[in-house]
């Protein structure tokens, strides 16, 4: 997917868990920890994560914030 | 005559208002610059203002600023005048550029803070708004829309178009610019 499209995909995962746009800017900067800390997702080879694995994550985050 | 700019307002979606946005954006004049980082998936932010430590996974904490700027999936350019280099998102041989890997970009953009922000502009783009931030050392970091890619299929309900620009505020409201001459500021606490 192109950067808009990935962008796009993120948003969507975060409205579709009724995320505030706090919460999506709080969760972007936690998945990347995620994924620089070496926890990659499957989507492609360079780990970024799928649909699935987004919305296992927000939910993860969300029990953290909420 | 006197005038105001309540950062604590709201300014539902608009086409109009440029001195609206203007005065909006320029909030963060004096503001620290406390480092760039880089979030998910692959769009720089800005963290300005004071830091505040907010959860992050593994039980770890993430660091932020009270202002962050994000860029979504424009495109940027950092002069950081400390480091004597400057930085951007393109393709680097069409920017007489060399091409920077990621762990060395992310040492970089850890390593550009401390400057205060001493001018903002917003200006029109053919697709968009563009911002630029000037700051006292002589950092300058602009964000530049791009266009629209194809439309794909959604995967929620309704799909949120990308913005190509956003700021959030300590006041519980964020600026989102974009996608096109745009722009709206909105609460930043409650889903939309």
């Amino acid at each position: 997917m192109g950067r808009k499209a990935d962008n796009q995909q993120f948003r969507d995962a975060c409205n579709r868990l009724g995320m505030t746009p706090d919460e999506r800017a709080g969760f972007s900067d936690s998945v990347h920890d995620l994924k620089a800390s070496g926890e990659r997702g499957t989507a492609n080879d360079r780990g970024d994560f799928t649909w699935d694995e987004l919305l296992a994550h927000g939910r993860d985050y969300l029990d953290l914030v909420r | 005559m006197y005038g105001v700019v309540d950062f604590r307002g709201t300014q539902p979606a608009t086409t109009g208002g440029y001195p609206g946005l203007l005065a909006l954006a320029r909030q963060v004049v004096g503001e620290r610059l406390l480092f760039a980082r880089r979030g998910y998936p692959d769009e720089l932010r800005l963290h300005l203002g004071t830091a505040v430590q907010g959860p992050g996974p593994k039980g770890r904490t993430v660091a932020r600023g009270s202002y962050v700027l994000g860029t979504a999936a424009s495109d940027w350019t950092f002069k950081v005048a400390r480091l004597g280099l400057t930085l951007d998102s393109g393709d680097p041989s069409a920017r007489g550029a060399a091409p920077l890997d990621e762990a060395r970009l992310d040492e970089l953009l850890g390593s550009a803070g401390g400057a205060t922000v001493a001018g903002v502009e917003v200006d029109a783009h053919p697709f968009g708004y563009a911002l630029s931030l000037a700051f006292s050392d002589g950092s300058v970091f602009r964000v530049v829309p791009t266009p629209e890619e194809a439309a794909r299929p959604a995967d929620g309900p309704d799909p949120a178009p990308v913005p190509d620009w956003e700021l959030f505020t300590p006041y519980g409201r964020y600026l989102r610019v974009g996608p096109g001459p745009t722009w709206a500021y909105l609460p930043s606490d409650r889903p939309e």
